[in-house]
């Protein structure tokens, strides 16, 4: 990207606020941006998706302090090898997210209260409480919209198979350390996870439960 | 040893998305991955849905020391984190309301109060902006008309779009919604329309409140036809922008939302 194009590319981000969907920035061509060493383009993105990843890394992690240290790996990963993110193989919030989820869940196996944590983790799969380690400090109505696409979606699941992808999802457990969780075999946990994963999908692109990324 | 079929591939594709399999499977698996399409598809559909799923948690905004360590570690300089500022000030200028009073006015109005400031302040920054007498006396006098409305209105919600940032205000003027529109894109008239919906908190889906058109980035007032819902049945408001004229059975595209304010 030549002076020129960045001088305006700069101006555009400064001048006119990108409004949602209205493709006025998209996130891949920030994601270019970055890879041409923009500073201002990491902070739109962080401007878009800080809240989101660092809500999902403080779920996993429960921990604050946690979380902003996989906040700050994730953003920082993007700033350091933008090309990581390939446009061909899905969205950038998709992708953004998948991060986050293995950088929280590496966090977690990492640390030395894991133990304590995926007690309380386990508690709250196992109780049906899924939602709220603490209350609420933020939430919108848009993201309520998505979310509660989301619970429809997974309230549509057999309570087995909602079960394994959220122990393994929010959890951070591997398919074996479910089983050992649930006293279930191995190979059932697996087949759970597969055909809840299959009806998520399919309940999610119907149309019940998904909705866009940010832009 | 049983041999290997593709239906055990799947569910390593299924452990891979979810980053739960142990690291042995997960370097196996990495090799038959790099080579098979049809794990590469259950992998990224797989993704896709985690994705969604990954809003099925609390919303809580992250410390000022997150985006601070970012710009130290990334190299960003004091000038840069001064554009910054500036850039944020740009998208999404906010007057913070007046400090907290022994006999403040309700919220509502505090917030009606806040929408003014911010309307006369983005207003007057336009003016300056483009430096056109005509096109001044014309935002004044949409100006007068803004504060005149929201002089007999109180203010339900702040709207804002999916990164965070202020495109208008749901008030409340008499029996009827309407929305101040300031950075909604105007829609084609003729093909699509906005539609508003209360948001209930207990799950159950979204009810449509009613449709309007925007016409203009500037501030706008536009009212919604049909009838808002019985107060304290809904927690806020989402916009969605919707192709053709009529309310459909269920929102699409959010481009904004707000909670209601108590």
């Amino acid at each position: 990207m030549g002076l020129v194009t960045n001088t305006i590319f700069v101006r555009t981000l400064v001048t006119r606020p990108p409004r949602a969907r209205s493709g006025v920035v998209s996130d891949v061509d920030l994601v270019r941006a970055i890879a041409d060493g923009q500073h201002v383009a990491l902070e739109e993105i962080y401007a878009r998706y800080g809240r989101i990843v660092f809500s999902l890394a403080r779920r996993i992690v429960v921990d604050s302090g946690l979380a902003e240290d996989v906040a700050q790996e994730v953003f920082l990963a993007l700033w350091r090898d933008p090309a990581k993110f390939d446009v061909n193989r899905g969205a950038f919030g998709t992708w953004l997210l998948s991060l986050t989820h293995h950088r929280a869940v590496d966090a977690v196996r990492r640390e030395e209260s894991v133990r304590r944590r995926r007690n309380k983790v386990a508690e709250q799969v196992t109780s049906g409480a899924l939602t709220d380690i603490e209350p609420a400090v933020a939430d919108q109505a848009w993201v309520t919209v998505r979310r509660d696409r989301v619970k429809l979606a997974l309230g549509n699941l057999p309570e087995p198979q909602r079960e394994a992808i959220t122990l393994a999802y929010f959890g951070g457990y591997t398919q074996r350390e479910v089983a050992a969780l649930t006293g279930t075999p191995l190979g059932t946990v697996k087949t759970r996870m597969l055909a809840g994963m299959r009806r998520l999908r399919e309940d999610l692109a119907s149309g019940d439960g998904t909705a866009g990324d940010l832009l | 040893m049983r041999r290997i079929d593709h239906d055990d591939f799947d569910g390593l594709a299924v452990g891979w998305a979810l980053h739960a399999l142990e690291p042995a499977e997960e370097q196996a698996f990495a090799e038959h991955l790099a080579t098979c399409d049809r794990c590469q598809q259950l992998v990224s559909e797989s993704e896709e849905a985690l994705g969604d799923l990954a809003y099925d948690v609390s919303m809580v905004e992250p410390p000022p020391q997150v985006l601070e360590r970012i710009r130290h570690e990334t190299g960003a300089t004091d000038a840069m984190a001064g554009r910054s500022r500036r850039l944020e000030e740009s998208f999404a200028p906010v007057i913070p309301l007046a400090p907290r009073a022994s006999r403040r006015p309700p919220r509502w109005a505090m917030a009606a109060i806040a929408a003014a400031v911010v309307l006369i302040a983005l207003l007057g920054w336009n003016v300056v902006l483009q430096n056109r007498v005509d096109e001044a006396q014309r935002i004044a006098a949409q100006r007068e008309r803004v504060i005149e409305q929201l002089g007999n209105s109180s203010t339900r919600a702040i709207l804002t779009d999916g990164a965070n940032r202020q495109v208008g205000y749901v008030i409340q003027r008499g029996p009827s919604l309407e929305i101040v529109a300031g950075g909604l894109a105007p829609n084609d008239r003729a093909r699509t329309t906005y539609v508003l919906w209360a948001v209930q908190g207990s799950g159950e889906p979204p009810q449509a409140v009613g449709t309007f058109d925007v016409v203009r980035t500037s501030m706008d007032v536009r009212s919604v036809s049909g009838s808002p819902p019985a107060p304290d049945t809904f927690t806020g408001f989402a916009v969605t922008k919707e192709q053709g004229r009529k309310v459909p059975q269920q929102p699409s595209q959010v481009v904004a939302s707000g909670a209601v304010l108590s």
